[in-house]
């Protein structure tokens, strides 16, 4: 059943990596112009869910729908889709500059065997401008730290003139301090521009400030809803399991301990086990 | 210079120059995609295609090009359905091609072989017609990389999000591997199936510690391609010494001087 202005549609769907099970059963509609945060411990799908939408992890059941058609038949509406992909999947040391990593985003309209033209540059310095980058157009991507670097792979995103934003944790190893200036520029981008987003995070408290609405994970979908419903104290346990420690301060209680390391973070601002990677 | 009076000196010099600037080129997308050991592989796969085709009387560029083509999509291939590692896959391919040259030669013996040439190079003996293959063959490598300059590039740095913008990942990917293969087969004549190798990565690994940005990397892995395949024929020439491996070795001295002097370096130690 299409909805009206639904811009992602998952209907029932599953993916599984050989044995283990990534999503199951996962119902989750985002309509357009909706800031959807998705949280969830290591392991819970939070990425699949993402790549799935991507069109990079194929289900094994279910439909998935992006833009009311068929993920497989998107066609070239796939460029409405704007993917910012974790940082450590990128090599930082690659020879490559701020300007070009943005232009990028052109690459998927431009067609085989054609370079970006003067119209692309500008749709990239445009989109730079958007993020507060365009001063470090020339840097090498290595040179910039871990926001400034995120705000250039947004600006990607936007120079394909994305409407749909999937961002698959962008606080990782960034400080507590620029992680608000990062989460203002999203929330402003979707505000101003409507554009319809969904972040994976592990940043409880942050998230449920932005966001309109968040899906709690662990492989099937626990809660949906409004922050402040979805992320009770019960949901939050369903989410991160019996062991996870939580202390109610303010509307959505805090992460103190979890089995796993995945939100370790919520409260010292860093996570020993990341360094250790 | 009273050297280049000789013919297969001059046909050497152009084969020199050819080469060495085209495997720089691939090279540069080996270094960066950490395709090192495939490219490897595939060298060491086109002795058997060299073999077969003595066995079966054809072109040896042609049998040995189609030998290395099927090689590399048979690593591809084997390593998509994610069974095998890729670097698995290569140990199999490369040392059993081998193996298969190695059989057909001990049948053909009593044919004159020219199986040191192909190991290790013989590049005072290039051909008229070895410089054509080698030309028109070179040109196809640098107009493909030309024509697939951004989907190579984004290929290479974030394959991931070519595949979500719908460009066609897998086919770029064995678009590379052939265009390594032919490659490969263009050069076995310069430095052997052994040193091949040396020959696309040396020079891309030196540039990469010269430069910050794609384009200049690929211009000084080339001139440093150029630089080295001419230099090492000239040293060979005038010290006596196998041409294949005083080139090889005159692009490694670079590649020691690049991570000596290399901004990088500084850097890091700043």
């Amino acid at each position: 059943m299409t909805q009206n202005g639904a811009v992602v549609e998952l209907e029932h769907v599953s993916v599984s990596y050989g044995p283990v099970t990534a999503l199951e059963d996962v119902t989750l509609h985002v309509e357009k112009g909706e800031f959807l945060g998705v949280v969830g411990p290591n392991g819970a799908g939070k990425s699949t869910l993402l790549r799935v939408i991507l069109g990079l992890a194929k289900p094994d059941k279910g439909v998935v729908r992006v833009f009311g058609k068929p993920r497989e038949k998107l066609g070239s509406d796939v460029h409405r889709i704007g993917y910012v992909p974790q940082v450590s999947t990128l090599d930082l040391r690659f020879p490559i500059g701020v300007l070009d990593v943005v232009l990028m985003g052109r690459y998927g309209q431009i067609g085989l065997g054609r370079m970006p033209g003067a119209q692309d540059r500008e749709q990239a310095l445009d989109a730079l401008r958007r993020v507060g980058m365009e001063e470090f157009k020339d840097r090498q991507i290595g040179q910039l730290s871990g926001g400034e670097r995120q705000r250039v792979l947004v600006a990607r995103a936007l120079a394909a003139r994305a409407e749909l934003l999937l961002l698959d944790e962008p606080m990782t190893g960034i400080d507590t301090g620029t992680r608000v200036g990062l989460y203002d520029l999203i929330n402003d981008l979707h505000k101003q521009m409507g554009l319809t987003v969904v972040l994976v995070s592990h940043d409880l408290n942050v998230v449920s400030k932005y966001v309109d609405k968040v899906a709690c994970m662990n492989r099937r979908l626990v809660a949906h809803g409004v922050p402040k419903a979805a992320m009770g104290l019960p949901m939050l346990q369903a989410t991160y399991g019996e062991g996870a420690m939580f202390f109610a301060h303010g509307e959505v209680p805090h992460l103190v301990v979890d089995q796993g390391c995945d939100v370790c973070d919520q409260l010292t601002g860093d996570c020993p086990k990341e360094e250790a990677r | 210079m009273s050297i280049l009076q000789y013919a297969f000196m001059q046909r050497a010099l152009v084969a020199a120059v050819l080469i060495g600037g085209v495997c720089a080129l691939i090279g540069v997308y080996v270094v960066l995609k950490g395709l090192s050991f495939i490219g490897s592989g595939i060298a060491h796969a086109s002795f058997g295609g060299v073999a077969l085709g003595y066995l079966l009387g054809w072109n040896l560029t042609l049998s040995a090009l189609g030998f290395c083509l099927l090689t590399a999509l048979g690593i591809g291939w084997v390593t998509r359905r994610g069974q095998v590692r890729e670097d698995t896959a290569i140990g199999v391919f490369f040392s059993s091609t081998m193996a298969l040259g190695i059989l057909i030669i001990g049948l053909l013996r009593g044919y004159n072989v020219d199986l040191f040439g192909y190991l290790f190079g013989s590049i005072l003996a290039v051909t008229p017609a070895d410089l054509w293959w080698t030309l028109g063959l070179g040109f196809l490598v640098v107009a493909v990389v030309g024509l697939f300059f951004k989907e190579l590039l984004i290929l290479t740095f974030d394959p991931d999000t070519a595949r979500a913008m719908g460009l066609p990942v897998d086919a770029l990917h064995y678009l590379l591997l052939a265009l390594l293969a032919v490659t490969v087969v263009v050069s076995i004549k310069v430095v052997g199936i052994v040193l091949e190798a040396a020959l696309i990565v040396t020079p891309a690994a030196a540039a990469y510690q010269w430069a910050d940005d794609f384009r200049p990397m690929m211009a000084i892995a080339v001139a440093i391609g150029v630089f080295s395949a001419v230099a090492g024929l000239f040293l060979s020439y005038w010290l006596n010494t196998a041409s294949g491996a005083t080139i090889v070795l005159t692009s490694t001295v670079i590649f020691f001087i690049a991570l000596l002097t290399s901004p990088k370096r500084r850097k890091r130690a700043a």
